[in-house]
């Protein structure tokens, strides 16, 4: 009777997860195996979008910039999101003033949309005149610096500002760590006369470690995906120096009409977010 | 008495009715009746709808749909709103076709329409030859397939041009070597700079800058659909083309930010702030920068000119616009969507009411010569003689691809990552590598 019910209650969401998550999962592989294009009703089956997109040098170039701007963005959300988090947490304990508004600060970065992110810091780091770093460096140095429209900067400038955006939500996922980890252990240290730096380094690391997974993972990922603040920042440019994966799709598909090949890219993202996840739990879950 | 007022109140409540009735015949959910027998489907982006984030133009359309409703009683339309992602929108399309949903009328970009061309009906018998012989040579152009029919109506079109500062540049440069000169010559007694363009990644970078080569005589893919631009003369005129934005970024008068420049528009802010005294624009932004500036102020400073080229005598610029298409087979629904599109867009007054509310360039040439406000507007004289020198993208599918390149090799010339001869090269390594695996 109650495998029945169970049945009866699951199979409905099962059906939408089936029609709706793994249905245009399945439809990304098919694609991906096939030469389709958007103005074309004809394909036809086989790997030659496999073996265009893998012996294509543009892609290896774009995804280095990729992981690099991947990475970057995941130790420096991380790391400074751990920094405020820490802080705030142990201002809340000092009872100081004002924490909860250092919070609110750092989380309107969060709420603002990915494309007035772009055009924020496109009115922040640009040449132009109304450049408003620009126009301080020119006072001190007479001179500018081509934040964006420098292949070798531009991506820096879209990692700072992918940070800046990043950062709020890694510290509202570590603040909430934190709040879990026992105050006896701290006191329990302070007893045994362990340094600040010790408890940090042998309680709260250790103690965060899942929380730290998955915030590794799911930055990753959201930073994988991210493609909106990049298309109003720079817009993939100068030249590729920007273009990462997921921009390069939405350009493949949908500036090249190439599904076949955008599939490929949608593809090999899936593999790389899975890769990363398991490797992930290998190195920081499993070895507790 | 009291009859001549309740027949007075009764007289005025049917009137009353009347006008709800009537002004409910116009929504943004449907025009006409709801009991009418023939039914179409119609699809616009929100600045050509009734769904219209400016009031003025939908107060224009609101009229026209109004004008059709009462004179086709048996025909309801039923409008669909696109989102502002042009590109995202057409393959919408596209795959509504693929689908056997599109709906019967819809808005086309003219730099997509040779994809729809196969997928939408001729419309041969609702043109005269006098009407088709009135539109711009290239709309006319655009709108025939290769056997000669009728595929979509170029309802709008837009230009490209030099815009320069009157008041700081007397005349105008004609050719690249005057424009240096002349931005040199600006710059030196004034904290601005000299020439500003679309050099990053966006469709505008490939639109502004082919001009200077097509103006030299270069082909960028031949009938077959082939690219070309490599071949010949088309190689030394595309090397040309980055010899001179390098030049222009070498001398200074044009800083390499402009590889951050991804449309037309984003030029508006250094124009407002008196930041730049030459760049190439889009007609459109004449109505933009005099609605932020003020027209007073932005009639004193700014003028218009045709972009120079190599050789003062070469004239050429960019031309798009936006078309509508009929998609559907029913004779008595394809008639009536002509209708309905003569009325709101496509007709003479339709397009007259149109591009005046709107700021876009009429197709007819009529309209520019009948109607006071293009005839007395001191700009559309230019703009008309820029637009006679217009060419429209190749209409290939190797052109996407072809563009990026393009927009890729200046990035890395303006860089200094490439000579002009490597950018044309590693250019058309990539587009030749694509168009094989098409082919």
């Amino acid at each position: 009777m109650k495998e029945r019910n169970f049945y009866k209650y699951i199979t409905p969401l099962l059906l939408m997860l089936i029609l709706f998550y793994l249905f245009p999962i399945v439809e990304v592989f098919r694609y991906s195996l096939t030469n389709i294009r958007l103005d074309k009703e004809i394909y036809s089956y086989g790997v030659s979008a496999y073996q265009y997109v893998l012996s294509n040098p543009n892609f290896w170039e774009m995804l280095k910039i990729t992981i690099i701007f991947v990475f970057s963005s995941m130790f420096l959300q991380l790391f400074f999101g751990l920094i405020i988090a820490t802080l705030i947490d142990e201002g809340e304990r000092r009872n100081l003033k004002g924490t909860l508004v250092v919070r609110l600060i750092v989380l309107m970065a969060w709420v603002i949309p990915g494309v007035i992110i772009g055009v924020i810091w496109n009115l922040f780091l640009s040449e132009a005149n109304y450049g408003i770093l620009n126009y301080f460096i020119q006072l001190v140095f007479n001179t500018k610096i081509s934040f964006l429209s420098s292949q070798d900067l531009a991506l820096y400038s879209v990692i700072i500002a992918n940070v800046w955006r990043g950062t709020a939500f890694s510290m509202i996922i570590l603040y909430g760590g934190l709040k879990q980890i026992s105050e006896e252990l701290y006191e329990a240290a302070s007893i045994d006369g362990a340094s600040t730096l010790d408890k940090f380094f042998k309680i709260t690391i250790p103690q965060l470690k899942p929380v730290i997974f998955i915030n590794m993972v799911l930055i990753t990922i959201y930073t994988f995906n991210t493609f909106d603040m990049i298309m109003a920042l720079t817009g993939g440019g100068p030249g590729r120096s920007t273009e990462v994966i997921s921009l390069n799709i939405y350009n493949t598909v949908f500036g090249h009409l190439e599904l076949g090949r955008g599939s490929v890219l949608a593809v090999i993202l899936f593999f790389i977010n899975l890769s990363i996840t398991l490797f992930y739990y290998n190195f920081v879950i499993s070895e507790e | 008495m009291r009859k001549i007022i309740i027949i007075t109140l009764s007289l005025m409540l049917m009137f009353s009715i009347g006008v709800y009735a009537q002004e409910n015949l116009v929504t943004s959910e449907q025009i006409g009746d709801s009991e009418a027998e023939i039914e179409l489907s119609w699809a616009a982006l929100p600045y050509y709808s009734l769904s219209n984030p400016y009031e003025d133009r939908e107060n224009v359309l609101k009229d026209s749909a109004l004008r059709f409703a009462k004179r086709n009683p048996n025909v309801r339309i039923n409008p669909q709103v696109l989102t502002g992602d042009i590109s995202g929108q057409m393959l919408k399309l596209l795959q509504q076709e693929s689908a056997g949903n599109i709906p019967d009328v819809a808005q086309i970009d003219s730099f997509y329409l040779p994809i729809f061309k196969d997928k939408l009906e001729p419309l041969n018998e609702f043109l005269t030859e006098e009407e088709i012989d009135d539109l711009v040579p290239f709309a006319k152009e655009g709108m025939l397939d290769k056997d000669g029919n009728v595929k979509a109506l170029w309802f709008t079109t837009d230009a490209r041009m030099l815009y320069y500062r009157k008041d700081l540049i007397d005349t105008p440069p004609s050719n690249w070597d005057e424009l240096i000169e002349v931005a040199k010559e600006v710059t030196a007694n004034n904290n601005m700079e000299g020439f500003l363009f679309s050099a990053g990644r966006g469709e505008a970078t490939t639109i502004s800058n082919l001009p200077y080569f097509w103006a030299q005589g270069g082909k960028l893919i031949n009938e077959n659909g082939k690219p070309v631009f490599n071949e010949g003369d088309n190689r030394d005129y595309m090397i040309n083309v980055f010899e001179y934005i390098k030049r222009l970024v070498d001398s200074g008068v044009t800083p390499r930010r402009v590889t951050n420049i991804t449309l037309e528009a984003d030029i508006n802010g250094d124009v407002i702030g008196n930041n730049v005294a030459m760049f190439i624009g889009g007609n459109w932004q004449i109505n933009q920068l005099a609605e932020n500036m003020g027209r007073e102020e932005f009639n004193k400073k700014w003028d218009i000119a045709p972009i120079p080229h190599i050789n003062s005598d070469l004239e050429a610029t960019a031309v798009g616009g936006w078309t509508w298409g009929i998609t559907t087979e029913d004779p008595e629904k394809k008639a009536a969507a002509m209708r309905f599109l003569d009325e709101m867009y496509f007709g003479k007054e339709g397009m007259k009411e149109w591009t005046k509310v709107g700021g876009y360039l009429p197709t007819r040439n009529s309209i520019y010569n009948e109607y006071t406000y293009y005839s007395d507007n001191p700009w559309m004289d230019k703009i008309q003689a820029i637009m006679e020198n217009g060419h429209v993208r190749p209409g290939y599918p190797i052109y996407t691809n072809l563009s990026t390149e393009f927009q890729v090799a200046l990035a890395d010339v303006i860089d200094g990552n490439k000579t002009p001869e490597e950018a044309v090269d590693s250019m058309w390594n990539n587009v030749m590598a694509e168009y094989e695996e098409m082919n």
